[in-house]
C-alpha cells in the first residue's frame, strides 16, 4: 500500500511535465483535427499511470511518453471514426503504411510531431545518424504525399 | 509527504484552453488504476494456471512412475504372457489386451500353476501337471483338423481332451476309433487315432513337460486334469 502511495506521488510530481509533452506531440500530430487531441492525451496519460512502475524506472520517461503518444495517435488515426475528416486520416495511413516499421516511427516523430533528431533518437533508443538515414528514406518513400497536411516535401531540406 | 507537496498535480499545468489538465488527470488515474488492477488479476491468473499445469504434469509423471506408463504396460504383458496362451489356442498373442487378461485371471483358477508346472516338471514334483501340459500340447494338432471337417468331431475331441488321463475320457476315443474305421471318412480315422496317443501320453509324456513352447495351453482343460490327477 505504501508503495502504491509513493508511486502515486511520483506520478503526480511528473504529471505536469509529461502531460505537456504528450499534449504538444498530439497537437502536432493531429494538427488537422484538434478534437482528437484531448482523447489522445488522456489515453496516453492513462497508459502512463497504468504502467507507471515501468515508466518511472525508464531511462527517459519523457521519451517513453512521446513514443506512447505516437502509438496512441496512430491508433486513433487508423480508427477513422475518431477523426472528423476520414479522407485525410485515410491518406495519412496509406502513406505511412508504405514505410517500414522503423521508418514509420522516425517519420512520425520527425515530420508529424516535429521532434528534433536528438529527441527522436533518445525516444526510439537509437542514434541520431540512424534517425537521419531513416528519416531521409522515409521522406523519399512518402513522395510528398503528406506535404499538404504536414509540409513534408520530397526535396531535401535546404 | 510528496503527496502533500503536490496536492493538485494539474495546478501547475498550463495547457491551451480546450484542454483541461484536471480532467485528463482524473481520467488517467481512474482508468489507469482500473487497467492496472485488471492487469494484476490477469498476471495472478496466469501464474496460478501455470503453477497448476506444472503441478498436474508433475503429479501425472509421478503417478506413472516417471516413464510415462510404459512400465505398467510392460508389467501387464509380462504377467499375462504365460496365462494368455493357456486360455485360447487360436489367439496366442493374447497379451495385448489388459481387460481380457485381467478378467480371466480371477476365474481361471490361479495364475501360478502354469508357471510352476513347468518348473516342477523338471523337479518331478508334480508329474500330473507335466502330463497335463504334454497332453494338450499333443492334442493341439488334432483339434485343428477336426475343426476343418465338421462340427461333430469337435465336441468329441473337446470332451476327450480333458479326460485323457484314464477314466471317462477313454470311452470316447474307442468310440471314435470304432466309427473312424467306418468307410465314411478316412481322415477322421487318422485324426481320431491321435486320441489314442492321449491315452498313452500321460505316461510317456512325463519327461516332455520341460518343453517351454508348450506354454499355450487352454485354461479350461488344465483344471479338470488337475483334479483328476490329484484324485
Amino acid at each position: 500500500m505504501r508503495g502504491d502511495e509513493q508511486s502515486r506521488s511520483e506520478f503526480d510530481a511528473s504529471f505536469p511535465g509529461l502531460v505537456t509533452v504528450a499534449c504538444d506531440a498530439a497537437r502536432r500530430f493531429f494538427r488537422f483535427d484538434e478534437s482528437v487531441v484531448r482523447n489522445a492525451v488522456a489515453e496516453t496519460m492513462a497508459q502512463a499511470f497504468e504502467r507507471w512502475e515501468r515508466v518511472r524506472r525508464h531511462d527517459d520517461p519523457t521519451g517513453w511518453v512521446i513514443v506512447r503518444t505516437k502509438d496512441v495517435c496512430l491508433e486513433f488515426l487508423r480508427a477513422k471514426s475518431e477523426t472528423e475528416d476520414p479522407a485525410i486520416s485515410g491518406n495519412i495511413v496509406d502513406t505511412l503504411d508504405r514505410l517500414s516499421k522503423r521508418q514509420r516511427d522516425v517519420a512520425v516523430l520527425r515530420y508529424l510531431m516535429d521532434c528534433d533528431e536528438a529527441t527522436t533518437a533518445v525516444a526510439l533508443g537509437t542514434t541520431e545518424s540512424k534517425v537521419r538515414t531513416r528519416a531521409e528514406r522515409a521522406r523519399h518513400r512518402m513522395r510528398g504525399d503528406l506535404e499538404r497536411v504536414y509540409g513534408v516535401t520530397d526535396e531535401a531540406p535546404v | 509527504m510528496t503527496e502533500h507537496e503536490h496536492p493538485d498535480p494539474w495546478a501547475d499545468v498550463s495547457l491551451p484552453p480546450p484542454f483541461d489538465a484536471r480532467e485528463i488527470y482524473e481520467y488517467a488515474t481512474s482508468v489507469g488504476a482500473q487497467r492496472r488492477g485488471e492487469r494484476r488479476r490477469r498476471q495472478v491468473v496466469l501464474t496460478i494456471s501455470g503453477l497448476l499445469v506444472v503441478a498436474l504434469t508433475g503429479a501425472g509423471i509421478g503417478l506413472t512412475g516417471g516413464d510415462g506408463g510404459e512400465t505398467s504396460i510392460q508389467v501387464a504383458t509380462q504377467a499375462s504372457i504365460p496365462r494368455a496362451p493357456a486360455r485360447s489356442k487360436e489367439t496366442v498373442p493374447a497379451p495385448r489386451r489388459r481387460g481380457q487378461e485381467s478378467a480371466p485371471r480371477k476365474s481361471a483358477a490361479r495364475p501360478a500353476p502354469p508357471r510352476t508346472s513347468q518348473c516342477n516338471g523338471h523337479a518331478g514334483v508334480t508329474s500330473s501337471s507335466a502330463a497335463r501340459l504334454t497332453a494338450f500340447h499333443s492334442v493341439r494338432p488334432l483339434d485343428n483338423p477336426h475343426d476343418t471337417t465338421t462340427t461333430a468331431p469337435v465336441p468329441e475331441t473337446t470332451t476327450t481332451t480333458p479326460p485323457p488321463p484314464e477314466t471317462t475320457t477313454t470311452p470316447p476315443p474307442p468310440e471314435t476309433t470304432t466309427t473312424a474305421p467306418a468307410p465314411v471318412t478316412t481322415p477322421t480315422t487318422r485324426r481320431t487315432t491321435p486320441p489314442t496317443r492321449i491315452g498313452v501320453s500321460p505316461e510317456t509324456v512325463l519327461p516332455q513337460p520341460a518343453v517351454p513352447g508348450s506354454g499355450p495351453v487352454s485354461p479350461s482343460p488344465s483344471p479338470s486334469v488337475r483334479r483328476r490327477t490329484r484324485c
